[in-house]
């Protein structure tokens, strides 16, 4: 016993690097303007394509007349849906018997067309490309061609597209009904008639534009004696756009390569193939030529999928002391032109109960069909808007009620013993302590401070107001959907890991360099990431729903695992210990654990790996591991945010003037990058609370395209959010993770807006929707 | 009085492509009528010789009427740091020094700027080395996926070469032409602010 504590002595570990606040790794190209972007990239003798879209949000295309076009200096082809014909399959179309199940499934049996054919079902639908020599050329041309339109009666309202009479969006289906999805436990009705009070809400979950700052791009390049086809593609999913794009132009998956280059931004905008990505990549292929295409701000704003778009129904079964009985949601969800994904609305009925021990829920959603741009992934994607829901409607039922809504609060959350459970949404949280989060939240906030400066503001007349919501979300989706990665160690000793899931801000290169620093005990400086090249990976599942630390993270420690097996064998070997097992890799070396003065060098093993004489009789030569890891659970993180919010009795705004987060996100491989996930996160949930609305007009015409009407916010209005952490452990993966990329998207919105609904308390007021405009506040002052 | 930073952009943008129609005319031999606006897209469009200074060197440039100096800066000269995020001067991804001033670089004609000085965020730290701000800007993690920062450090910059001592108020109204939907804005402003300190 003793002889073992000596050696344990003698094998000093340094501190991991997991936990550490280490400078970003990747950092010295963006602060030097050397990024790569897709805009960035040329090759010799690209063209440059521009689209030909619908002013009209639902019109039937009569013609479409190209010879202007094609007669413009510069223009070498326009290609419209007829040239499309048998060479593009439709990115939709309705499903074979028994093939409507499942994820992404086409329930509503839509058809969808890479470019519109025969109908345009919203404003922005491509009709035709033109492709030229340069932009401007592509661009003229775009302008000289001539398509005819019949415009058809559009419905932009997701409600009234579900009324009998409302124009029928597709009218081979007949129905605006996407979809209808439900979910529920417990005896509801029983709960409503027990119940000492019902609360019943409207609100509208306004739809958001991702609007990454880069906007979408693709260069498709065609290798006529290889036949491979190479797309450059600005998106989160290169391994998923691979399988998409072959699919569509009927292509062998081994036959397309995509590589994502620098991404400047995604949010779940670029989650997904795009019928312009499709239509470039045939376009290189048909005229033998790269292919390049750039949206503008305007066509983002028009045609990248948008995010929410839900109007909201909430009744609460309340006992008299605030006990949650019952709860009953229904969801009418704009899906857009093609129904979007209806999965979106299903996931904010899973999720639908939060934070909360609620023994009986029902929740319904229709997602209705509308002539606006197809519904999508948006930052937190279905579970904001179940955050918003409930924590709303809990704000509302205790100003109702005159009671206290911490006090509410902490009379529903789920007690910290009764984890794991399954709630009344169906979901099994794996770990969590409201009441610790909430108790720390009110701490950092000096919540007592804040009601002390909410009485004194109102004494001097002015509409202060506080909010708090408590969130939680599934992230992960792992289960089923892993992540994979490789990794080399070259023969210098240098690791190389290679990522499935794709970084495009999130900092993957700093966090799993640290991950992989500690599996190999090798210095920082030795690991390299890359990610983004489907020549790299065989497969992966994309970055999106805050799953890339615990699906790219275990991916790396199972490469790692392997690795290490295979060079303490070598080194076991060479130093004659009986059993690999008991090999350290420490700082840079490799040694047995009760020998631990005689140290080989982690390079100098992984040179002979190289070389077969060195090599245990049977082993394979060179050190590459291949890693594919599906966690055993989701995993819920949480956390508790406070704001305090002023709104301009004379102008209508709101400002945050203080802004308070607790988050836990289980154990933190770097607190510097997920403070920075914590804080952007919480300005797009400030943007959607105040600033962020995608107008239409009754005819479906688009009003927001550009950044002067859809307002982002900037950094005059973000206030600084004051951040600290509890963590609860969680063995939902291998590095005990929980996935912290749209914690503040989540909170922020309904915190600000329940700040903002108190602070209008003397008016008696509901915030029935968003954004929170000086115009919509002041419309509510009223007694 | 104060104009916010939309407002100002709507000002702006509403002269923007009259201009480059003039400009083109203008280049063309002809006083722009109305006729002449409206066949200009039918029209092959002039070109000019320009001699301007990118970060501190002399460049004599051919560039069309209707090129910007975003274009001019990233197909003529290679320098891709500034970059288009919105073509209406409304993010500030684009921002370079126009004679030291911060200006949104594809609000500009490059036919308009012969014998100016342009600097881009190549042109700040010449290569090897890093200036304090960029260096700040690391330290702070001030930024996510990088596309607007190099907007945020040459307005940044100018800031500090007029304000060397700035307030958070001052940092932040200056910055609030530049949008980040990383939404990194916290952590910029305490990266400005280190900058200033350490300087």
């Amino acid at each position: 016993m003793a002889k073992r504590a000596s050696s344990a002595r003698l094998v000093s570990r340094p501190a991991p690097m997991v936990g550490q606040p280490l400078k970003r790794v990747e950092d010295r190209k963006f602060i030097t303007g050397t990024a790569s972007y897709l805009g960035d990239l040329k090759l010799e003798g690209m063209l440059h394509a521009a689209f030909v879209r619908s002013p009209h949000a639902h019109a039937k295309v009569l013609g479409v007349e190209t010879e202007r076009a094609l007669a413009q200096p510069g223009v070498v082809a326009v290609l419209t849906a007829a040239d499309l014909e048998g060479r593009v399959a439709p990115l939709m179309e309705p499903p074979a018997p028994g093939e409507a199940e499942g994820w992404g499934a086409n329930r509503s049996g839509v058809t969808r067309m890479a470019l519109a054919t025969g109908v345009v079902n919203y404003p922005g639908e491509a009709v035709a490309v033109v492709l030229a020599e340069d932009k401007y050329s592509a661009e003229d041309g775009a302008e000289l061609v001539g398509v005819d339109y019949e415009s058809l009666p559009a419905v932009t309202d997701p409600e009234r597209a579900l009324e009998p009479g409302a124009p029928v969006v597709h009218a081979d289906l007949a129905t605006n009904l996407a979809s209808h999805e439900t979910v529920g436990a417990g005896d509801v009705s029983r709960a409503f008639k027990r119940a000492d009070r019902v609360v019943k809400v409207r609100l509208l979950n306004q739809r958001l534009a991702p609007s990454p700052m880069e906007p979408r791009g693709v260069v498709a390049h065609y290798d006529r004696g290889t036949g491979l086809l190479t797309v450059h593609l600005s998106t989160q999913d290169p391994h998923g756009a691979r399988g998409e794009i072959a699919d569509k132009l009927m292509l062998r998956e081994e036959d397309v390569r995509v590589i994502a280059p620098d991404v400047g931004g995604a949010f779940g905008g670029k989650a997904g193939v795009y019928p312009e990505d499709v239509v470039v990549a045939h376009a290189a292929r048909l005229v033998n030529r790269p292919v390049k295409w750039v949206e503008t701000r305007r066509e983002n704003l028009l045609t990248m999928t948008q995010g929410r778009g839900q109007v909201q129904y909430a009744e609460l079964a309340m006992s008299r002391e605030g006990r949650i009985l019952g709860y009953k949601v229904r969801l009418v969800v704009d899906g857009g032109a093609y129904g979007g994904e209806r999965e979106l609305a299903r996931i904010t009925l899973d999720m639908a109960p939060g934070v909360y021990d609620i023994p009986s829920f029902q929740g319904e959603a229709d997602v209705a069909i509308t002539n606006k741009v197809p519904m999508g992934a948006y930052r937190g994607a279905g579970r904001p808007e179940a955050a918003y829901l409930i924590e709303r409607a809990i704000n509302v039922a205790s100003a109702r009620m005159k009671l206290d809504p911490v006090k509410v609060r902490r009379l529903n959350y789920i007690k910290k013993d009764k984890f794991p459970f399954k709630t009344s949404g169906g979901m099994t949280y794996d770990s969590g302590d409201y009441h610790a989060n909430l108790q720390k939240a009110l701490k950092v906030s000096g919540y007592e401070g804040l009601l002390a400066e909410r009485a004194r503001a109102r004494q001097e007349g002015r509409l202060v107001g506080i909010g708090l919501a408590t969130w939680v979300e599934v992230c992960s989706f792992g289960p089923s959907w892993p992540q994979s990665a490789s990794m080399t160690v070259t023969e210098e000793g240098r690791v190389l890991l290679n990522l499935g899931g794709h970084s495009h801000g999130q900092g993957h290169a700093t966090t799993f360099t640290q991950v992989v620093a500690d599996e190999l005990g090798v210095a920082v400086g030795d690991v390299t990431v890359q990610d983004g090249d489907t020549a790299m990976l065989p497969w992966s599942s994309l970055t999106a729903g805050s799953r890339s630390a615990a699906l790219s993270g275990g991916a790396a420690v199972l490469c790692a695992r392997k690795i290490r097996e295979k060079m303490a064998a070598i080194a076991a070997r060479k130093l004659g210990a009986r059993s690999p097992a008991k090999m350290v890799f420490s700082k840079g070396h490799v040694f047995r654990e009760d020998l631990p003065s005689k140290r080989l060098r982690f390079a100098d093993v992984a040179r002979m790996a190289y070389a077969m004489w060195s090599l245990p009789p049977g082993m394979e030569m060179t050190l590459f591991a291949y890693g594919v890891y599906a966690p055993k659970s989701n995993a819920y993180p949480f956390g508790t945010h406070v704001a305090l919010v002023e709104v301009d009795r004379e102008s209508g705004l709101a400002k945050v003037l203080k802004y308070f987060a607790v988050d836990d996100g289980g154990k933190m491989i770097n607190p510097m990058i997920v403070e920075g996930q914590v804080q952007g996160g919480v300005a797009q949930g400030i943007g959607q609370a105040i600033t962020e609305e995608l107008a239409y007009d009754q005819e479906g015409q688009p009003l927001s395209t550009t950044f002067a009407d859809y307002l982002i916010p900037s950094a005059d209005v973000m206030p600084h959010v004051v951040w600290d952490t509890t963590n609860t452990p969680t063995d939902a993966n291998l590095l005990g993770v929980k996935g912290m990329g749209e914690a503040g998207t989540i909170a922020a919105t309904p915190t600000v807006v329940n700040a903002i609904e108190d602070a209008l308390s003397e008016f008696g007021a509901l915030v029935e929707r968003m954004p929170a405009s000086p115009a919509y506040l002041r419309s509510l002052m009223k007694r | 009085m104060k104009i916010s930073r939309r407002g100002f952009v709507k000002l702006v943008i509403g002269g923007t492509s009259a201009a480059v129609l003039v400009a083109a005319a203008w280049l063309l031999g002809t006083r722009p009528g109305r006729e002449t606006l409206l066949s200009l897209t039918e029209q092959p469009v002039a070109s000019k010789s320009v001699t301007l200074t990118v970060n501190g060197a002399q460049e004599t440039l051919d560039v069309k009427a209707n090129a910007t100096l975003l274009e001019a800066l990233r197909e003529d000269l290679d320098l891709r740091g500034a970059k288009p995020g919105c073509l209406n001067g409304e993010c500030g991804a684009c921002t370079v020094l126009l004679d030291g001033l911060p200006v949104y670089s594809c609000q500009r004609l490059a036919v308009e700027l012969s014998g100016h000085s342009v600097t881009t965020i190549e042109g700040l730290s010449g290569g090897a080395s890093l200036t304090p701000l960029q260096q700040a800007f690391q330290d702070e993690g001030a930024f996510q996926c990088g596309f607007c920062t190099p907007g945020f450090i040459v307005t940044a910059t100018a800031l500090l070469e007029s304000t060397p001592r700035p307030s958070e108020l001052q940092v932040r109204q200056a910055l609030s032409g530049n949008l980040c939907r990383c939404g990194s804005y916290a952590h910029v402003v305490k990266a400005v602010l280190a900058a200033a300190e350490a300087t």
